[in-house]
């Protein structure tokens, strides 16, 4: 199944499925709405949890307001619902240290994956937040494969981060608030850092 | 980013790019520092090379990481001038000048040794000749001194000693055998007795001379010696008695003098012992009052004895117990009884 087939919809983008399958409808903290299957949200383990507490019916889902997932934006969440309902059903992989534990990224997933790092970062912190095990696995398998054969100053270019003496530089900026520069150079890689979008290490 | 994720980013990053973002920036360093990513090693290696030119073979080393999932990391490195060291990995080269050669070689395998948290199945280490200055084993003028004292701080920085089954320590040293059991202790403490099955030291015998002696008073004091299942020790003549072995479940060894009270006492001990042993080699410099143990090989063999001994409450097996006494040696095993020729006498 390609990623543009995968049934997560935007509630105001097409239709609600025929099938009489079970669906929830979540809703980003930019208040973007999803409606995903209910075998789809089995894959999180944060959000099975949170439907089975609540105990919906079907007509609850349709009167009752969408569930709000406030950690998370529309792009990021649509990402994640595509995810899992491309693999809903799939075995929930589980990770007891008895066998070396080899992540393979699926072509559908390293599609999936395919967008600049701020984003990438984004569904690994939100796979973590929703505790969908697998999604987690390839999403930091990605990352990873991305250092590989890489200089030190060649990833700090891939992940936006400073080098010991930028830093350094940064914090001595930073303590010099009298001086004028000291503080653009901080305001400069502040704004270095907002502008990646990816200085999450 | 929470520090689980970074971890299990890590553990999909080889310990080679482990090393490499280790050196992107201080928080990474110090995330790797405090929680080590495993280095997933099974075997290391750390090797003289032969032949380089224009380098002795103390001069050029090679240590060779195997991981679990079967990569193979290869790093070369030479002694480059009076105080430098060329590295080559890979089709990558580097060169790093007023830095000592061993020392380089110390510190990046202990900052990879540093990462292993996983059990490894061997670590091997050839120890380079030594010069032909009598030296302390301890003396930074030494290749081995100077590859210790990198190591060291390292391996006593990690919160356990490192897992591994099996240790091979080679040498080539045959002028100073004395001073290798300092040698051989400081490698051995940096492992868990616990998890260390086999310990071999394996030094090259050169033809028409006889192996040096080592003592080991010190050695058999380690924990690691004591838990440890089978030793070999080869091309060192040991000062030591034979008692200090009869623990383990199989040996191989050179000992300068073993008497024959010693050797009764130790037959005694493997008959009685709970588990069979599965080999004891024992070769020998001196053998004094050979009668007491001696008289029982009455079947004379062509070049060897053989004699067979009754396992108590085990009838299936037996002791046996070879001996030839041109080429000075001893081999205890316990074999099943149906193996011995018609009409032996069981003692």
């Amino acid at each position: 199944m390609s990623v543009e087939n995968a049934p997560v919809v935007d509630v105001d983008e097409a239709a609600i499925p025929v099938e009489k399958k079970m669906y929830y409808r979540f809703e980003s903290n930019d208040k973007k709405e999803f409606r995903v299957s209910e075998l789809a949200i089995q894959q999180s383990e944060t959000l099975n949890r949170l439907v089975e507490a609540m105990g919906y019916t079907s007509e609850d889902v349709e009167n009752k307001p969408a569930i709000a997932i406030e950690n998370i934006d529309g792009k990021t969440l649509k990402l994640v619902f595509q995810w899992c309902e491309h693999h809903k059903g799939e075995a929930i992989p589980v990770d007891d240290g008895s066998v070396p534990k080899i992540v393979e990224i699926p072509e559908f997933d390293a599609k999936l994956m395919d967008i600049d790092n701020g984003l990438l970062f984004k569904l690994i912190w939100a796979a973590d937040y929703l505790n969908i095990v697998q999604l987690l696995n390839v999403s930091c398998k990605k990352v990873a494969n991305m250092a590989q054969g890489k200089t030190p100053a060649q990833l700090r270019r891939v992940y936006l981060l400073p080098s010991d003496e930028e830093d350094e530089a940064a914090k001595r900026a930073a303590q010099e608030a009298q001086d004028p520069r000291a503080r653009e150079v901080e305001e400069e890689f502040e704004e270095r850092k907002r502008q990646g979008g990816n200085s999450f290490f | 980013m929470p520090a689980e994720i970074l971890d299990m980013i890590f553990d999909n990053i080889d310990f080679v790019t482990i090393q490499i973002v280790r050196k992107v920036c201080r928080h990474l360093r110090n995330h790797i520092d405090h929680f080590p990513p495993d280095s997933k090693l099974v075997n290391v290696t750390v090797k003289r090379l032969n032949q380089q030119p224009n380098l002795t073979q103390d001069e050029s080393i090679s240590v060779m990481y195997l991981t679990k999932n079967l990569q193979k990391f290869d790093v070369e490195y030479q002694k480059n001038g009076k105080n430098g060291c060329r590295i080559l990995y890979g089709n990558r080269e580097k060169t790093i000048e007023n830095q000592d050669f061993a020392s380089v070689i110390g510190n990046d395998l202990g900052l990879i040794l540093r990462n292993q948290n996983s059990e490894m199945t061997t670590i091997t280490i050839y120890f380079p000749t030594l010069s032909k200055l009598r030296l302390s084993e301890n003396c930074l003028e030494t290749f081995h001194g100077r590859f210790i004292a990198a190591l060291t701080p390292h391996m006593e920085s990690r919160r356990t000693p490192i897992q591994t089954k099996q240790i091979e320590v080679y040498g080539t040293n045959q002028e100073y055998g004395t001073n290798q059991e300092s040698q051989i202790m400081k490698i051995l403490q940096f492992f868990d007795p616990s998890s260390l099955e086999s310990i071999m030291i394996l030094f090259d015998k050169q033809p028409g001379f006889a192996s040096p002696t080592m003592k080991i008073d010190r050695l058999i004091g380690l924990e690691q010696w004591k838990q440890a299942k089978s030793i070999t020790i080869h091309g060192l003549n040991l000062a030591s008695n034979i008692e200090n072995f009869s623990h383990l479940e199989s040996f191989a060894i050179e000992l300068k003098q073993i008497s024959g009270e010693e050797l009764v006492t130790l037959k005694e001990k493997i008959i009685h012992r709970p588990s069979l042993v599965k080999r004891f080699t024992i070769n020998y410099r001196h053998l004094k009052d050979p009668s007491p143990f001696t008289s029982v090989f009455v079947e004379p063999g062509p070049w060897e004895y053989t004699a067979w001994f009754n396992v108590p409450n085990n009838i299936e097996n037996a002791l046996r117990i070879r001996w030839h006494p041109k080429q000075k040696w001893f081999v205890f095993e316990c074999r099943k009884r149906m193996i011995a020729a018609q009409g032996t006498i069981f003692n």
